[in-house]
């Protein structure tokens, strides 16, 4: 092993680690483990899946630098494998309890706003605790592919482009499920916005 | 990395409840996510340096099967008389002395085989030995 792992960049580290060095991992998994374990927090909504697909994340790493052609950043390449864990998981518990908006009977306009047209529903003072319930009962309705277009975006402040190649699909595909998804979320959230 | 797009106002509100309360707890024990991962991935090292196991047996099974043959070998030497299957004469069942025809029609030749080991009569002039014909 040649550098200080704890001042060495990420390449040299990623170097060391595709040689078989655990501590250099290991250092690896120190600097990104915050903004995986967050990112899948953001997708999965559970503590517990959250850590156990953070640690899936960083094995899955391992397991594949021999296939990591260094095209994009150690950070970049983990976060993607992070996005896919997190899908795969929300795919396999099928915790959708409604259609998406556009495979539902609900018609929406290209051109609209994101504007809710649901009925108002009144009411008098909300706690956080319940709008925190509130917002994750809304998000836990998007799909898995919305809801990863929805954290990328609107958590983490990733560009269109960027989120594009992050998922693999094309900047109208990232732009559609962007729309669909603050559509899903504005009619689920409309009456929260009246109540507080 | 902020995006250039212009957004709906109204959807500005729905963003900032998101950004508001869309949490994820805090991670407690970071550290154990290290121990963790690394755990998992040591205890797949061994298995990754070992050969896989099919070429393993591959390995084994020539072992084997050389290991038998030189046995084998050792047995037939020791155990088998080194001549074996070579008889005198006087141990034949029996023997041709003399190979003539009654019938003047045909006509009897006798060939030894190479080493002794048996003979050939060779029979011309009948497409087959009747029935009352003694061979003698």
């Amino acid at each position: 092993m040649g550098d200080n792992p704890s001042t060495a960049d990420d390449s040299a580290l990623l170097a060391q680690a595709r040689g078989g060095d655990t501590v250099a991992f290991d250092e690896l998994i120190t600097r990104h483990r915050g903004k995986i374990y967050m990112h899948i927090g953001y997708m999965v909504r559970n503590e517990e899946d959250a850590l156990d697909l953070t640690q899936e994340t960083f094995i899955r790493a391992w397991n594949s630098l021999a296939r990591f052609d260094g095209a994009a950043s150690f950070s970049s390449w983990v976060h993607r494998i992070a996005t896919n864990a997190a899908i795969d998981l929300c795919r396999r518990r099928q915790t959708r309890p409604q259609a998406e908006l556009e495979q539902g009977d609900m018609k929406i306009d290209a051109a609209s706003r994101t504007t809710p047209s649901s009925p108002e529903t009144p009411g008098t003072g909300i706690d956080r605790l319940e709008i925190r319930r509130r917002i994750d009962s809304a998000f836990a309705q998007l799909s898995p592919d919305h809801r990863a277009v929805m954290v990328l975006k609107e958590m983490e402040d990733m560009s269109y482009e960027e989120i594009a190649q992050h998922i693999g699909c094309s900047l109208g595909t990232v732009m559609s499920r962007l729309f669909y998804a603050r559509k899903k979320l504005q009619t689920l959230l409309d009456d929260l916005h009246e109540e507080l | 990395m902020k995006n250039s797009d212009q957004d709906d106002p109204h959807w500005e509100k729905t963003r900032k409840l998101l950004r508001e309360h869309l949490t994820v707890p805090a991670l407690e024990h970071p550290d154990f996510i290290n121990s963790r991962v690394l755990e998992a991935i040591r205890r797949d090292l061994p298995e990754k340096s070992r050969p896989p196991k099919s070429l393993f047996s591959l390995v084994r099974l020539a072992w084997a099967g050389a290991a038998m043959l030189v046995a084998a070998a050792a047995v037939s030497m020791l155990f088998l008389p080194q001549d074996a299957g070579l008889r005198s004469e006087g141990e034949f069942i029996s023997q041709v002395v003399d190979a003539r025809a009654a019938m003047p029609q045909l006509s009897v030749t006798s060939f030894r085989v190479p080493d002794d080991r048996g003979v050939v009569l060779w029979i011309e002039g009948s497409d087959y030995i009747p029935a009352n014909q003694p061979v003698q």
